[in-house]
């Protein structure tokens, strides 16, 4: 262990969108700045970028990451920002005597190749963004079954290409995107199956504010989906996958349509083959570092799990605690940036450094476009998710839940006939070490909830989280220890 | 609760020692509801690392000498244990992951070495064998091992048990034997009305279902509330001198065996144990820090994480095990123990109060099953096969009442 | 069977690095991640879990941790295991994947 810890005005933790976002609103004011990300370079999985020494020809062209691009360009490598790379934040603790003035403040340990790193901070901000939400169906282990955001960023950032035959399949619109990224790096798209039916696109003609507000969005999208069918892409509406087969790895996938209750029958099965399958039922967001300190989250179906409450300056029920981007309800890019600005002008109030009246105006544009873009992002949570009985009804008995302790939807449904006062998820994850593994449950957490809900006919509200314990990520001993 | 709402026993505390007694009530043929304010094995019984010690621990020998003798009189308690558990696999008739390969306590200096025969011969006295390794017979016994270590206690009888299925196997046994179990539910006033204890039960509102009181009566209330021990006492207006306190566990993630023991150090809180999944679980006794509420501890939110805690605990169980050093941790968790101020359990009755039995004490998961089994030999027989005198609530009567609130 | 590649044009003016995997040579560009290499390889299974049954990588972003992966410098120095998907390729690394294709007792 090294001497007294460093100590920081403003932590943003993440370098995605809304963390750049920001820290350029935060930038001129004198204050020390320090950015954590576990990526080598900043941009987040939406602008996840390759290593300096690779070459990506026509890197992110398309439209909708040019707002993202301009910041990073501005942003990147900025030299009043203390940089931290390849780092990660395993834990989050109040701090009882905060450096400097300030109501409250927390401490952090950093952990990367070096070892740990203590550091203070009077106010933090976590915008740590998402990941996919995996749909469990028989199959849904076998290599070669990924997020579609694990074949975008492996082709964004490694230029790799992850099958020679690819099957998307989902229900968010991203994979209509995916799809296209792949074509043009030369890969192959086997189909891109969607839960909704073919006319659920057009719902969104119910709400033409939206549609006008976010018509860039809307039109991007409807140009790759004519892309792709110019290209000869099977696009295929009202269907799910059902099975992913084969031994060492995926070889086929069947997909099946979904019926008026949401579930899949099994009759008037497709078998396609294909060497990779993308999942892209929507995601869940990395809100785990905020409850762990104890701030309030309240469950969302639609928009990402448990969502980190805040106040009108993005500042969390933990005072001190800032929230940006996915962590507040799944938005996207542009409505990430937004909220970054504006937890930007938050924390430069509440270190003193904006009076009230400034940070106002500094906010009040960004916080019209956020209600646009909060309008947008409901209305895609509804149009962008798969029937609610898809999330635990396709998986037979012997389909794993939790991948790292190899349990079974049915070790948990006997688990809950047997354990009959099991109420809550920590309980279940107690008695069957579901969500006890390296992922630490995030991969298992909603569908565990989901099924106990389901089984005990009440919310997941009553079911609750798995505890977000400390580490936050798992951490070797010796780099704690510094050995 | 429509049925029947007089029992021969109330239980209160669905943990370890609760479900114990329960279950040796229920299987003596005694009719007993078990009142558990939550979800069962939520609490120290399911957090705790699932240590079977045997040896007096570091914090009973921590102390000078004379206390020394005072902690040694768990001894009997230590012995009977180690029976219990060699038979409760077989008694309950599942699998509960008991391993009694052995357990080392390590010394690392002269002076620890000192400590740690000292405490061997006392042990001795009391009938358990330890059998003392010294310098290259420990790196025999224990290859794993640090080559600093001086010395160890070796007692053939230690291991572990997992707490995840311990408490759960009692409870369900106990319901097979007839017992009631409510979850969710609060005892409230507790009433002594002739020979009999009138319980208020709130249970707490769920999907579709108000909160509900009703009473029950019971021949005899056991308080098994480990931490919360004292809350009960005072609803049947008693005190009894419980102190929580907050305990800091961690586990890494599953690899290959190759801790076969349970690992213990004379002079520094640590545990150390793979259990059979393969993850390591490291523990030993270091703090957390209770959430204030109303500028009180508050017992109903999970304790604090004390981050030099952790820190502290792992350093020391890499020192002694260097092969943890690239283990990722994986969780650490807190749990709230129920401890008293001479560190022996409080088992019994007190004469002034009869009918009202406590059972609660540390050292609650490798004595639990001892304590449940003995408490239910003195509800349905009046006597136990262990003199019980020395852990009695009697023994606060003089120094600090339990007749306080009346 | 092709599986994953490499998209072409990026591939001519980068620094080649060999690593081992399983005791086996394989050919890696400067930049790559350990995962990235191992798929545009063609293997896809990066461990085998509890029963015996192959993993393989899956977000890709440091979450899931099903990538991974046992990695060690020269002679077995400084062991240690690592997420593949989040560790860059370096010279004479090498890889072990975890578990194997028997089930747990």
């Amino acid at each position: 262990m090294k001497g007294a810890p460093a100590q920081t005005d403003v932590l943003i933790i993440g370098a995605g969108p809304a963390s750049l976002a920001a820290a350029s609103a935060v930038l001129g004011h004198n204050l020390s700045i320090t950015i954590v990300d576990e990526q080598l370079r900043p941009g987040g999985q939406f602008l996840r970028q390759p290593p300096r020494c690779m070459q990506a020809h026509n890197w992110l062209d398309g439209r909708l990451y040019r707002p993202a691009k301009r910041l990073l360009q501005t942003i990147e490598d900025h030299p009043d920002i203390d940089w931290r790379f390849g780092t990660t934040v395993s834990a989050l603790f109040p701090d009882p005597q905060p450096p400097g003035i300030g109501a409250a403040g927390h401490s952090v340990w950093l952990t990367g190749a070096a070892g740990m790193e203590r550091l203070r901070a009077r106010t933090v901000l976590l915008a740590s963004g998402c990941y996919e939400r995996p749909l469990m169906f028989p199959g849904w282990t076998l290599p070669g079954v990924m997020g579609a955001g694990a074949i975008q960023t492996l082709l964004k950032s490694q230029q790799v290409v992850s099958g020679d035959r690819i099957l998307l399949v989902g229900s968010h619109p991203l994979q209509l995107i995916v799809a296209d990224q792949i074509l043009k790096a030369g890969g192959k798209v086997a189909g891109v199956v969607f839960s909704q039916p073919a006319l659920a696109g057009g719902s969104i003609l119910q709400h033409p504010g939206v549609l006008f507000s976010h018509f860039l969005q809307f039109t991007e999208i409807a140009r790759v989906f004519f892309r792709l069918r110019r290209a000869g892409v099977r696009v295929i509406f009202g269907s799910a996958i059902t099975e992913a087969k084969g031994t060492g790895g995926v070889l086929a996938a069947t997909i099946a349509p979904i019926d008026s209750m949401g579930g899949v029958s099994g009759t008037g099965t497709t078998e396609f083959e294909c060497d990779a399958v993308g999942l892209c039922y929507g995601f869940l967001v990395s809100s785990e570092l905020a409850r762990q300190v104890g701030a309030e989250a309240l469950w969302s179906e639609n928009r990402g799990g448990w969502l980190v409450q805040h106040d009108e300056w993005m500042e969390s029920t933990v005072p001190g605690l800032f929230v940006a981007g996915e962590v507040t309800g799944m938005a996207g890019a542009d409505a990430a940036i937004v909220e970054g600005v504006i937890a930007g002008m938050g924390i430069l109030r509440s270190l003193g450094n904006l009076d009230t009246q400034q940070a106002e105006l500094g906010a009040s544009d960004h916080r019209r476009q956020r209600e646009k873009n909060e309008r947008f992002a409901r209305c895609l949570a509804d149009l962008a998710s798969p029937p609610h009985a898809l999330w635990t009804g396709l998986m037979a008995p012997e389909t794993i839940v939790c991948r790292c302790e190899t349990v079974t939807r049915q070790e948990l449904d006997d688990a809950l006939s047997v354990h009959t006062h099991i109420q809550t998820a920590d309980a279940l994850k107690l008695l069957t070490r579901i969500g006890m593994g390296l992922c630490q449950g995030r991969l298992c957490h909603s569908t565990a909830a989901q099924v106990l809900s389901v089984t005990r006919k009440t919310s997941i509200e009553n079911v609750g989280s798995f505890h977000a314990a400390v580490p936050a990520r798992p951490v070797p001993i010796n780099k704690l220890t510094n050995t | 609760m429509t049925t029947n709402s007089a029992f021969d026993v109330v239980v209160i505390g669905g943990g370890l020692i609760g479900c114990a007694t329960a279950y040796y009530l229920a299987k003596g043929g005694a009719t007993v509801l078990m009142v558990e304010k939550g979800e069962l094995n939520r609490q120290a019984s399911g957090r705790n690392a699932g240590s079977l010690h045997f040896q007096l621990e570091h914090r009973l020998i921590d102390h000078a000498n004379g206390a020394l003798e005072q902690f040694a009189r768990i001894m009997p308690l230590n012995l009977a244990a180690i029976n219990d558990w060699a038979n409760l696999e077989s008694e309950l008739g599942t699998d509960l992951e008991v391993t009694m390969d052995g357990g080392l306590m390590l010394a690392e200096t002269a002076d620890e070495v000192a400590l740690l025969e000292r405490k061997c011969s006392l042990e001795k006295r009391w009938g358990l064998s330890t059998q003392l390794l010294y310098g290259s017979e420990v790196q025999k016994k224990a290859p794993y091992l640090c080559d600093e270590i001086q010395a160890a206690a070796f007692c053939a009888q230690e291991g572990h048990a997992n707490p995840r299925l311990v408490t759960i196997a009692l409870a369900e046994s106990a319901v097979r034997h007839g017992a009631r179990i409510l979850t969710h539910s609060r005892v409230g006033v507790l009433e002594r009305t002739g020979r009999e204890w009138r319980a208020c039960i709130v249970r707490d509102a769920a999907a579709g279902r108000d909160e509900e009181t009703h009473d029950v009566t019971g021949g005899t209330v056991v308080n098994a509330a480990g931490a919360w021990a004292g809350v009960v006492a005072e609803n049947a207006g008693l005190h009894c001198p419980i102190r929580a306190v907050p305990l800091l566990m961690n586990a890494t993630e599953r690899r290959e065996p190759f801790i076969p023991h349970l690992i213990q150090h004379v002079s520094r809180p640590l545990s150390v144990k793979q259990v059979r999944d393969g993850n390591i679980l490291i523990g030993g006794g270091w703090p957390a820090h209770f959430e204030q509420r109303h500028g009180r501890p508050d017992l109903e939110s999970r304790a604090r994480i004390d981050d030099q805690s952790i820190l502290e605990n792992l350093q020391v169980a890499q020192r002694m095990v260097p092969g943890l050093a690239s283990f990722h941790l994986l969780r650490c968790w807190t749990g709230i123990v129920g401890v008293t101020a001479d560190e022996l359990p409080v088992l019994g009755e007190v004469a002034e109060v009869p009918g009202f039995v406590t059972a609660v004490g540390s050292s609650g998961f490798t004595l639990g099953p001892t304590y449940g089994r003995l408490i239910s030999e003195l509800i349905l027989t009046g006597r136990t096969s262990i003199d019980i005198d020395p852990y009695s609530p009697a023994r606060f009567t003089r120094t600090n009442p339990i007749k306080g609130a009346h | 069977m092709i599986l994953a590649f490499r998209v072409e044009k990026v591939v001519e003016q980068r620094r080649t690095v060999t690593i081992h995997v399983n005791g086996r040579p394989l050919a890696a560009f400067e930049g790559e991640t350990i995962a990235a290499a191992m798929l545009a390889s063609g293997l896809r299974i990066f461990s085998y879990d509890r029963d015996g049954h192959p993993r393989g990588a899956f977000c890709n972003m440091g979450v899931c941790y099903e990538c991974l992966v046992e990695v060690s410098g020269p002679r077995g120095s400084d062991k240690r295991r690592v997420r593949a998907c989040q560790t860059q390729v370096e010279a004479d690394l090498s890889v072990r994947m975890l578990g194997t294709a028997t089930a747990r007792p």
